[in-house]
């Protein structure tokens, strides 16, 4: 592939931060709605699905608050 | 009020001496009779070499002054009566109760240096423990500490790393320039579908989120190839950086 490549130094998770820290809101976020509305654990794709559904129309701090 | 002056020679009882490079005044506390009572002394000679301060009894009594000598002390009068010094007898020696006042910014000055100085020496003790090791030894004379002082290089020590660059020159310019993506999971619940993970692709510049579900990682490289599909159709742009951690997924030959 013609993409460059990098990654993080191995057992260096950290300076992969913006991904993990998305994959965490995205979870928190998906985790919530399920126990909230109090589906069943097998729905966890559908709620990941909306959670970044969600997560692009919220402002985020990187576009000086506008949303992507 | 202290100003040089050419050298000047004072003799000592001895015969030797001495040279006097100064000429100021001092201030000074006396004792009288348990009271203590501030003194200004003036025209006194700085004689470096001199080991006591003398004060000469006929300068006194030229001033004006009447010193009264007694078996075992003395007194100094001034001119109405009134005793402005006394002294005790030491063999043949008559000690003034007297403590010279150093220069008061000059001292907090030293002092501060002193402890700063100190606690250099003790290969920066804390200063709590230095003023306890004041109170056992003689001859540090760390009166007041200033337990709050903070030592840069003490601070700097003590940092585990050097701050972040608060410019971050890693970022995205224009679309697509950088992307972040990494996989989470496996969940303990596979969805309807099966998947087991997902995985997300973030773009640097607009923060936009993608996200695939997958059933194992090995699905990773296939689901990459979609995104940029559809992301350089979308955009116009081509993605540049990719930036993932070193996980298995993400090491494979194919990317």
């Amino acid at each position: 592939m013609w993409i460059q490549r990098q990654r993080s130094p191995p057992y260096s998770p950290q300076q992969n931060g913006v991904a993990k820290r998305a994959n965490r809101t995205i979870m928190e976020c998906a985790r919530s709605v399920i126990l909230a509305q109090g589906l069943e654990l097998e729905f966890w794709g559908e709620a990941v699905n909306t959670a970044v559904y969600i997560k692009n129309r919220c402002p985020t701090k990187a576009l000086d608050s506008k949303n992507p | 009020m202290y100003e040089r002056i050419s050298p000047r020679r004072v003799f000592m009882g001895d015969y030797t001496v001495l040279e006097a490079i100064g000429k100021g005044s001092i201030q000074a506390t006396m004792q009288m009779g348990g009271q203590l009572t501030h003194t200004t002394i003036t025209q006194v000679l700085h004689v470096p070499k001199m080991k006591n301060n003398l004060i000469s009894v006929s300068k006194l009594i030229s001033e004006g002054f009447k010193v009264e000598f007694y078996k075992d002390g003395c007194k100094v009068n001034n001119a109405r009566g009134i005793v402005v010094a006394q002294a005790r007898r030491d063999k043949n020696l008559y000690l003034l109760n007297m403590k010279v006042h150093k220069d008061m910014a000059h001292i907090t000055n030293s002092l501060e240096e002193s402890a700063m100085l100190w606690h250099e020496r003790f290969g920066h003790f804390n200063m709590a423990s230095l003023k306890k090791l004041d109170a056992m030894v003689d001859g540090m004379n760390l009166k007041e500490v200033t337990l709050h002082h903070i030592c840069e290089g003490w601070v700097k020590g003590k940092h585990q790393r050097t701050s972040f660059p608060k410019d971050g020159a890693t970022k995205a310019s224009q679309l697509l320039e950088i992307v972040h993506t990494d996989v989470c999971g496996p969940m303990k619940t596979t969805s309807h579908a099966g998947a087991r993970y997902f995985l997300t692709f973030i773009d640097d510049f607009s923060r936009k989120t993608h996200v695939y579900l997958l059933k194992a990682k090995g699905e990773t490289f296939e689901k990459l190839k979609q995104y940029k599909a559809l992301m350089e159709n979308e955009t116009g742009h081509k993605i540049k950086v990719l930036r993932s951690d070193n996980e298995g997924e993400f090491v494979s030959k194919k990317i």
